[in-house]
């Protein structure tokens, strides 16, 4: 009989990014290689676990913008384009290095690899969407939501409206792809403020989740701190992530993937090979950049680099994955200990962290859950829904605003590199609200421009924008998107106002900012 | 993790710009590691950029379109976003629970108005954001529990504020401060309440039964002092939550996973706020970057600014009351805040 239970929580998201207008574009990339390098490893991970009966669940949210570009046709075909080059690429690579056992070895797990993730691309119609909802109609999986472009909703508040279309637009875009309305809901960055919980309530959702500070915070304190969820007054359950489970994974002292036999990511055949040779593998214009193919292992701290073994390495990834259920089970029998129900220490990653960070970090997941499943009987996994069915009563508390950004709460989204946004974003929104309201059932070409208002605003209001701001790094790129996004979206606002919609503009943008197709304007009544 | 990718682009932008300068690379390394992991991270800072990959002598070039491509027909309509919209606004967000962000902008003809109202006085006046704590009050322009004055200098339209206390509710009111004391408002903000930064001390235990059967049924239970029990619980959350805002110093953490640099049960946060004072003649004009302040009685003044990182340049200027005599100070402010070790 278990004592208590883990919640694995990977929240799976990309800004939307899509370039028709250019061949191959560089930000693109990042979509690729999550697609290549996290998502369908993953996949590949619940595939044989439920293959070898393995009992285990994840939860992961799947954002609206991720979803929308995991089932645009353009950005499928240019996946498989990406990922047809790299097959291309390890074929050389195997002739190239054969007569180096070392690298040749590896070069044999990427085109074994690649090939296998192109096999199972194609399987799913190049929509592994349809992957996804296939291990949640399992039950293995329990797929939540997000904001609809990633708005950081606290400081949306002014405009509740433009709120609640960042939630209804989201639950919308779920219901159409995966056929079910989300039970709960991973907050953009984690962030909460008082009064959230109203529109979530509104649009069906059950449950989110706050940063440690969230509960421990909260009003009153709550009696189980942070392993067992609380109410709000509204009653949607809050649940706050465990900080020593996130520490095992990724601090410096007790951190794994910095284990010297796992894979250096900053070492790519992208960089490292002769310009003529890799020059068809890495971006149109010449750039040099990752192309996904890494020899060596981390090595030490010098810059001194060796081969990477993948053998050892994933025997590496057994033994953290050994260490980690350990640990687990210590801190569930500790706290079962001083608690009179089972407690549920919730575990939340970036999903890309395992895979295209931690190379090894499905490798991980894999060991651990079989682990979990075979090796012991402390703990066992959850998804939040059914710890709540589990425990339908518990305390009622008013979390404390907060999110798991830098000082945990607005500073990262709100400081002097990005603050300027808001003015805009408030602005565009109350517009936004005022043209709803003024045509309440727009046809044709008005209604075409109204929706596309929507879906300018919502992509103006990506948290990524303000976040790449405030990183100092690429910020070119998330001026420009917020500001092009921005003035398509002033540009409709005013060619509505003075009567004179231009379509072949409109058309160009509906096709170029597309995400949405079925959006409806009057959300923002 | 958007976020990582977007630093590990960047990488490769940098690296792909010529050789960048050494010590330049490391510093941008470790701020796009930061979630990658720390372990690795350090590394790198220890290491040489040798595997900094350096760039052929490729192009570079913006990607190319067809000149009849939409993109570029209508290139002309994107980035282009106006800095008003003839609004007269302010809006009060909260950054945290010690400081508040308010940016505003103020129509010509709302200006026209306050110069009708002030007279002669219009000139003199200076721009002021005023501050109201209004915690649990419905306020209707005077019954704020207090308030609070920040001079502003000319040309901003933005401010971050600092609130003395947490968890209270604010107004902010820009308006136009005449030397009479006479104050005209411009615009009146939202109200907006800032978050608390400690454990409640508050024992009251209320239940709600979530299940299908009864779903609205609540139990309110008044719990015996001192649970033991649970404090066990929390001692232990304590301290973890403590070690990962002790971490709060390193200016940019990402938003992804927070993680702690060096674990540990003790906890420091720095913040800097700039105080500028001093004194002159009774009856003197005095200035700081060109916005007038006020002088006490006794010709005392002093002006509290925001320290943020970098480098700032105050301007002291006073002119006596015969407008005969003239100084001017220059103070240079370099706030540079780093942990470390």
């Amino acid at each position: 009989m278990a004592k208590g239970y883990l919640a694995i929580v990977l929240h799976a998201h990309l800004p939307y990014i899509r370039h028709p207008e250019h061949n191959d574009f560089l930000e693109e990339d990042w979509f690729f290689e999550a697609v290549f390098e996290t998502y369908i490893p993953l996949l590949l991970v619940y595939e044989r676990l439920v293959e070898d009966n393995v009992d285990f669940r994840i939860t992961m949210s799947l954002t609206p913008p991720l979803i929308n570009m995991l089932t645009d046709p353009l950005l499928q075909d240019r996946a498989l384009r990406h990922i047809e080059k790299l097959i291309e690429l390890s074929e050389k690579e195997l002739r190239r290095t054969e007569l180096e056992p070392h690298f040749n070895n590896v070069a044999k797990m990427y085109n074994w690899k690649f090939n296998e993730y192109r096999a199972y691309f194609l399987k799913y119609n190049k929509n592994i969407v349809g992957w996804f909802k296939k291990f949640s109609d399992l039950g293995k999986l329990e797929i939540i939501t997000c904001g609809a472009t990633h708005g950081y909703l606290p400081l949306m508040r002014v405009n509740e409206k433009a709120v609640r279309a960042q939630i209804k637009v989201a639950v919308d875009c779920h219901k159409k792809h995966l056929g079910k309305q989300p039970n709960g809901i991973w907050l953009p960055e984690c962030a909460y403020y008082p009064g959230v919980e109203k529109i979530l309530k509104e649009n069906g959702i059950n449950y989110f989740f706050v940063d440690s500070h969230g509960l421990n915070y909260a009003k009153p304190k709550p009696k189980y701190g942070i392993f067992a969820p609380v109410f709000t007054k509204n009653g949607t359950a809050v649940f706050a992530r465990d900080v020593e489970s996130s520490k095992q994974v990724w601090s410096s002292k007790e951190g794994y993937p910095g284990d010297f036999y796992y894979r250096e990511f900053y070492r790519d055949a992208g960089f490292d090979l002769d310009y003529e040779y890799i020059r068809p593998y890495i971006n149109a214009d010449g750039l040099r950049t990752f192309t996904g193919m890494k020899y060596y292992r981390i090595t030490g701290i010098s810059d001194y680099k060796e081969a990477y073994d993948p053998w050892i390495a994933s025997h590496k990834a057994a033994e953290h994955a050994g260490n980690f259920l350990f640990n687990r089970e210590k801190q569930v029998e500790y706290l079962a200990s001083q608690m009179d129900r089972k407690p549920v220490i919730m575990a939340p990653y970036d999903a890309e962290l395992y895979g295209h960070w931690w190379y090894e970090g499905p490798q991980f997941l894999d060991f651990f859950l079989r682990k979990v499943y075979h090796d012991q009987e402390v703990f066992k996994t959850i998804t939040p829904s059914e710890y709540l069915r589990e425990y339908p009563t518990n305390q009622v508390c008013s979390p404390c605003e907060s999110s798991w950004g830098s000082k945990g709460c607005h500073e990262v989204w709100l400081e002097s590199g990005n603050d300027w946004i808001y003015r805009h974003l408030h602005k565009a929104a109350d517009r936004m609200c005022e043209m709803a309201e003024r045509f309440p059932e727009a046809g044709g070409p008005l209604k075409r421009a109204l929706n596309q208002m929507a879906r300018e605003l919502l992509l103006a209001q990506a948290s990524d924008w303000a976040f790449i701001m405030k990183t100092r790094t690429n910020v070119g790129y998330a001026v420009n998107a917020t500001k092009d996004h921005l003035s398509r979206f002033t540009k409709l606002y005013e060619d509505i106002i003075s009567n004179s919609i231009d379509l072949p503009w409109l058309n160009w943008i509906e096709y170029k900012d597309n995400i949405f197709p079925e959006i409806d304007y009057t959300v923002y009544r | 993790m958007v976020k990582e990718k977007k630093r590990n682009t960047e990488y490769v932008k940098e690296n792909s710009k010529k050789k960048p300068e050494k010590t330049k690379v490391k510093k941008t390394v470790v701020k796009k590691l930061k979630v990658k992991k720390m372990a690795v991270m350090q590394k790198k800072t220890e290491a040489k950029p040798a595997k900094t990959p350096v760039r052929e002598n490729a192009p570079v070039k913006e990607p190319e379109v067809k000149s009849s491509h939409p993109a570029l027909i209508y290139k002309k309509y994107d980035n282009k976003i106006t800095d008003f919209y003839g609004d007269t606004r302010i809006v009060l967000l909260p950054r945290d629970a010690y400081w508040l962000f308010a940016y505003w902008e103020v129509a010509l003809p709302r200006f026209e108005e306050a110069k009708q109202e002030l007279g002669k006085e219009f000139k003199d006046s200076r721009s002021v954001l005023r501050v109201y704590e209004v915690t649990n009050i419905d306020f209707n322009g005077s019954n704020a529990h207090n308030y609070f004055d920040i001079t502003l200098e000319t040309r901003t339209i933005s401010s971050y504020v600092k609130v003395p206390a947490p968890e209270k509710s604010w107004i902010a009111a820009l308006g136009l401060l005449a030397p009479s004391g006479r104050f005209f408002i411009l615009t009146v903000s939202n109200s907006m309440s800032t978050p608390g930064d400690g454990i409640s001390d508050s024992d009251e235990e209320e239940w709600l039964d979530a299940s299908e059967e009864s779903r609205t049924r609540i139990t309110k239970v008044k719990k015996e002092k001192g649970g033991g029990r649970s404090d066990g619980l929390y001692e232990e959350e304590r301290s973890f939550f403590y070690s990962v805002v002790g971490s709060a110093v390193e200016s940019s953490l990402s938003g992804t996973v927070k993680y702690e640099n060096k674990p540990s049960a003790f906890w420091l946060r720095v913040g800097t706020e700039l105080l500028v004072y001093g004194a002159a003649e009774p009856g003197a004009t005095v200035a700081i970057n060109g916005t007038q302040i006020a002088l006490n009685k006794d010709g005392s003044y002093s002006s509290r600014f925001e320290l943020g990182s970098g480098m700032h340049l105050l301007e002291i200027s006073g002119r006596s009351a015969n407008s005969l005599y003239k100084k001017t100070f220059q103070i240079k402010v370099i706030q540079n805040t780093r942990k470390v070790d």
